[in-house]
């Protein structure tokens, strides 16, 4: 399964552009994210995770959406694709049996 | 409704400087967009910040646009790509000008290379001791100097820090334990020889080797011709005859690697200089006149040898009480000694001359520029064909600087071609150079480095310097002219190329005039008369004893019919002359005489040599007078005059006295009248003027046999030779050397310069040979067509062809003429070297001229000849 393997990141940022649907594009995501996790995140990063999806075959994105706060230039918009969903799926799985899997657990 | 504070304006053009185009729109309005956010969240100073951070940290490979190929050439990857096909496409399309362009320039480059490792080498002697720079050797005349200099140096002197003494014991019989003998040479060293210069050791300490006055220590070579290994520590040799011991029983202490070819002294086996001072050649340790041991002085860093040179006259008047008289004594660094000691009149390896090197590297360039001219000739004919390929890139829309690279390209890969044919001509060529040269010059293993990158440098230059012209003459095609007519060039190329053949055929007439003369020059000193007679005559070492048994050995020897005449001696020509004191009448400023060239010679000597008599007699044995008496040579008897007085002109009967140093004093060895006087006879190479000789009967300082034989059955008379050897027991094997060869040794030089003159020249003119058959063939074809319609308007192929030898021989003529005055006086430099030479006549010039002339016509017939006869329907018949 090489290849599809998901980094930590790349899960937060798909789980991510998941929760926002529609309106998932660069600003949106580095606010949700750090709203929720409390990671900053700088747009560098971002790109670079994005960029590592994309060749991933997990997420596609289109331009749309012009506006004048942003001087007139379009967003990219990204949306997960089914192979990320998988990935995703299959990264939840194995999380959740070797949770099952811990005789013992008490914090 | 935007406020209006905008994004800092430099962070955002330095974005917009590394960022890929297809991503600006999304990441600067992303940009943007937190950027306005924040202002409104947090602030001006906040907002500008956090801009500055993100545009920072999205300086990333995901996001910087790839690198773009140097605007400069404005040529991108693909064109490269297209440009290399299209040169290959050329360089095949036109076999025949590619071939001759390629040989002309490989064969070029492959002597500059040649060339270039011979220099290498010859500047490369002595420079792997560490402490070359520091090293000096002390001559005087010759390479040998007196015993008491160096160390005494060391003691009045700061700056002379060390000095260590060498002596050459010549060949000398070993015998080893096992019972085998062998004859080899030794050289003693003292200790600190190891500290001077650096070697490596096999066995043994460096440090340590020489210290006992029994110490030897071998090279590798040596040691394992002895006893088949380099594990020889502790072996003893025995040896006779060493520094005035009888016999000597010596221990292995180290075996060093051999002595690499690139040094100014090469020695097989050193023993230690010990053993000068305890035996008989001691008293030479203190002796100030005598010539004998090399020595080295280690300087201090700072020194300056040349105030050191100075200081020497007063030096040896606080030594010695002699005033005035010494101004040949100086130090000479090490790294001179290879290419700048043919002043020294003996030296303790024949070394090189500095002169050759230069005229070789001369050559080289030389040679290098008529292959570059050659291809620019060509190359700048040939852009015609071109002109229509350049005319529709341009329309298409290629700019000048465009073709220029193209073109450049072009040449660079042409000359790449032309390096890597070279390469392997010159690996071919290696070994017959090293053997006309008789030295190796292969590279080292670490000379690859350099090799390589000396290549690539050689490479870009020549492109550059063979293609830049004919470059910027295609680029500067305009479009209009080539489309649309035929282009020849113009006027002003077809001028340039001429220049270029008048260039070329000049270098190799000069060349041509080079070689003529110095092949005079060497059969002219080969044939002159030297004032004896020197056929048939040659002679052996006899070693000691030979006064006492000259007798027998002279019965024995005349037994043979064939043995015309036999006579012994100290010296003999070709070798050194020796300089001693002698005192004319008792009349000099200094006390122990003056220092003048010497011939010690045996009975018979000036008869077998056939020397002839002016006035008086020669030596006559047992009549002591005679055996005591002196013989003066023409220049010496004129020297004597001016300097002495009238009563020299009759010579005869007037006393001289010969001094030596015995145990540091000087002493009259010998007094007596003058008995003869000679006619002029040439004691050392044509080379130097024929100098003062002072003959005298001393044949038991050297003893050698000196023989005339009869033409007849050479072969059976040096089989006699060797019996008798074998006869008298002597220890040194048999060995005999023909005077004559002897006397040539002294061309050796000369005649290897001579060969490699004749090879470069050779070379030279076949190089531009080809450049002028190469715009012969062109110039066919490009007129294919107007020599068409003038056969048709009635010229026959004869007129054809003088058109068009007019047209090649005129820069062949001019070239001719040019090279006239420029060869007179280069040659007449090098004669100047030569005290006995030839007057470079007319004839030398005519020759050369005609030869020249005839070798253009030859090349350029055949193409010539073809054209004029062509069929001029065919010529026509194509548009």
């Amino acid at each position: 399964m090489k290849g599809t393997y998901l980094a930590e990141f790349q899960e937060i940022v798909l789980l991510t552009i998941l929760v926002l649907g529609e309106n998932a594009y660069g600003v949106t995501i580095q606010q949700e994210i750090k709203s929720r996790t409390k990671r900053k995140i700088s747009r560098g990063a971002l790109h670079t995770a994005l960029t590592r999806l994309n060749e991933k075959g997990f997420i596609r994105s289109e331009m749309g959406g012009a506006e004048a706060v942003r001087g007139g230039r379009r967003k990219r918009y990204y949306s997960v694709t089914i192979k990320g969903k998988h990935a995703l799926w299959d990264t939840r799985e194995i999380r959740e049996q070797l949770w099952n899997a811990i005789p013992d657990f008490s914090i | 409704m935007l406020p209006n504070t905008k994004p800092p304006i430099w962070a955002l053009r330095f974005f917009y400087w590394f960022c890929h185009p297809d991503l600006q729109e999304e990441l600067v309005g992303d940009l943007e967009e937190n950027f306005y956010y924040n202002l409104e969240e947090r602030g001006h100073a906040f907002a500008n910040r956090e801009f500055y951070c993100e545009v920072l940290l999205l300086f990333r490979p995901s996001v910087i646009k790839p690198l773009r190929f140097p605007n400069f050439f404005k040529i991108s990857p693909d064109m490269l790509k297209h440009y290399f096909k299209v040169a290959l496409r050329n360089l095949v399309r036109q076999k025949s000008y590619s071939l001759i362009n390629i040989s002309g320039m490989a064969i070029g480059l492959a002597i500059v290379m040649l060339i270039a490792l011979f220099v290498r080498k010859e500047l490369s002697y002595d420079t792997f001791h560490e402490k070359a720079d520091s090293i000096y050797r002390l001559t005087h005349i010759y390479s040998f100097v007196h015993g008491p200099w160096g160390p005494t140096m060391v003691a009045d002197y700061p700056e002379v820090l060390d000095a260590s003494r060498v002596s050459w014991t010549g060949k000398l019989k070993t015998r080893l334990e096992d019972g085998q003998t062998f004859f080899e040479n030794f050289h003693l060293a003292e200790p600190n020889f190891f500290d001077f210069f650096t070697y490596s050791f096999i066995e043994g300490d460096k440090n340590t080797a020489l210290d006992q006055p029994d110490a030897l220590v071998l090279t590798e070579s040596i040691a394992i011709k002895y006893f088949g290994t380099t594990k020889a520590l502790g072996k003893t040799v025995r040896v006779r005859n060493m520094a005035g011991h009888d016999s000597l029983l010596l221990k292995v202490t180290g075996v060093m690697e051999d002595v690499p070819e690139n040094s100014h002294v090469h020695f097989d086996q050193l023993a230690s200089f010990q053993l000068v001072k305890t035996g008989s050649w001691s008293s030479l340790l203190d002796d100030w006149y005598q010539d004998w041991v090399i020595t080295y002085l280690l300087l201090d860093k700072n020194a300056d040898y040349r105030a050191l040179n100075d200081k020497m006259p007063a030096f040896f008047e606080r030594h010695t009480g002699e005033v005035g008289g010494r101004v040949t004594e100086s130090l000479q660094p090490l790294l001179d000694i290879r290419l700048h000691s043919s002043h020294l009149r003996r030296d303790v390896e024949v070394q090189g001359d500095i002169n050759h090197v230069r005229i070789f590297a001369a050559t080289a360039i030389l040679i290098l520029i008529i292959a570059c001219f050659n291809f620019m000739n060509l190359a700048t004919a040939r852009a015609v064909r071109r002109a229509k390929e350049v005319g529709i890139r341009k329309v298409v829309g290629a700019l000048r600087r465009q073709l220029l690279w193209q073109f450049l390209g072009e040449s660079f890969l042409l000359t790449m071609i032309s390096v890597l044919l070279a390469l392997g001509i010159t690996k071919l060529i290696l070994p017959y150079f090293q053997d006309f040269l008789a030295i190796s010059i292969q590279p080292l293993p670490g000379d690859f480095g350099w090799i390589l990158s000396s290549l690539l440098g050689l490479t870009v230059v020549v492109s550059l310097l063979a293609g830049g012209y004919p470059a910027l003459i295609l680029s500067q095609f305009r479009p209009m002219y080539t489309l649309k007519t035929k282009m020849d060039g113009g006027k002003n190329s077809t001028l340039f190329r001429k220049g270029l053949v008048v260039m070329q055929f000049g270098i190799s007439t000069i060349l041509i005039i080079g070689t003529i003369v110095v092949f005079k020059q060497m059969k002219y000193m080969k044939n002159k008369s030297l004032g004896y007679d020197i056929e048939q005559v040659l002679f052996m070492n006899y070693g000691q004893g030979m006064m006492e048994d000259f007798d027998k050995v002279k019965g024995a020897l005349e037994q043979n019919p064939n043995v015309l005449s036999i006579a012994n001696t100290t010296d003999i020509m070709g070798t050194v002359a020796y300089m001693w004191r002698f005192r004319f009448d008792g009349e000099h400023e200094q006390p122990h005489g003056d220092n003048l060239p010497q011939f010690m010679v045996g009975e018979n000597f000036i008869e077998t040599l056939d020397i002839e008599i002016l006035e008086g007699r020669s030596f006559r044995k047992g009549y002591a007078p005679d055996t005591a008496g002196f013989i003066l040579n023409e220049s010496m008897v004129a020297d004597a005059i001016a300097r002495f007085g009238e009563k020299w002109r009759n010579p005869i009967g007037l006393n001289l006295d010969f001094l030596v140093t015995r145990d540091g004093e000087w002493q009259v060895q010998k007094s007596g009248p003058v008995i003869g006087v000679v006619k002029n006879f040439h004691f050392r190479s044509l080379q130097h003027a024929i100098q003062p000789l002072i003959i005298h009967y001393q044949p038991d300082w050297g003893g050698r046999i000196v023989l005339r034989i009869s033409p007849q059955d050479i072969p059976g008379t040096l089989a006699f030779l060797e019996e008798k050897w074998q006869e008298w027991g002597r220890e040194r094997p048999f060995h005999y050397q023909f005077l004559d060869e002897r006397f040539d040794e002294n061309y050796q030089a000369e005649e290897n310069f001579s060969s490699i003159l004749f090879a470069f020249c050779i070379l030279a003119v076949f190089i531009a040979c080809l450049g002028l058959f190469g715009l012969a063939s062109f110039t066919a074809e490009q007129y294919v067509k107007e020599i068409g319609i003038r056969k048709i308007l009635g010229a026959s192929w004869l007129d054809i062809t003088g058109i068009f030898l007019r047209a090649f021989l005129q820069p062949v003529v001019l070239a001719f003429f040019l090279a006239i005055p420029i060869g007179y006086l280069a040659m007449n430099k090098w004669l100047e070297n030569f005290a006995y030479r030839i007057n470079i006549d007319a004839s030398t010039f005519v020759f050369a001229g005609i030869l020249a002339i005839l070798i253009a016509l030859i090349t350029i017939s055949y193409r010539t000849l073809s054209a004029a006869k062509r069929n001029p329907v065919e010529a026509l018949r194509y548009e």
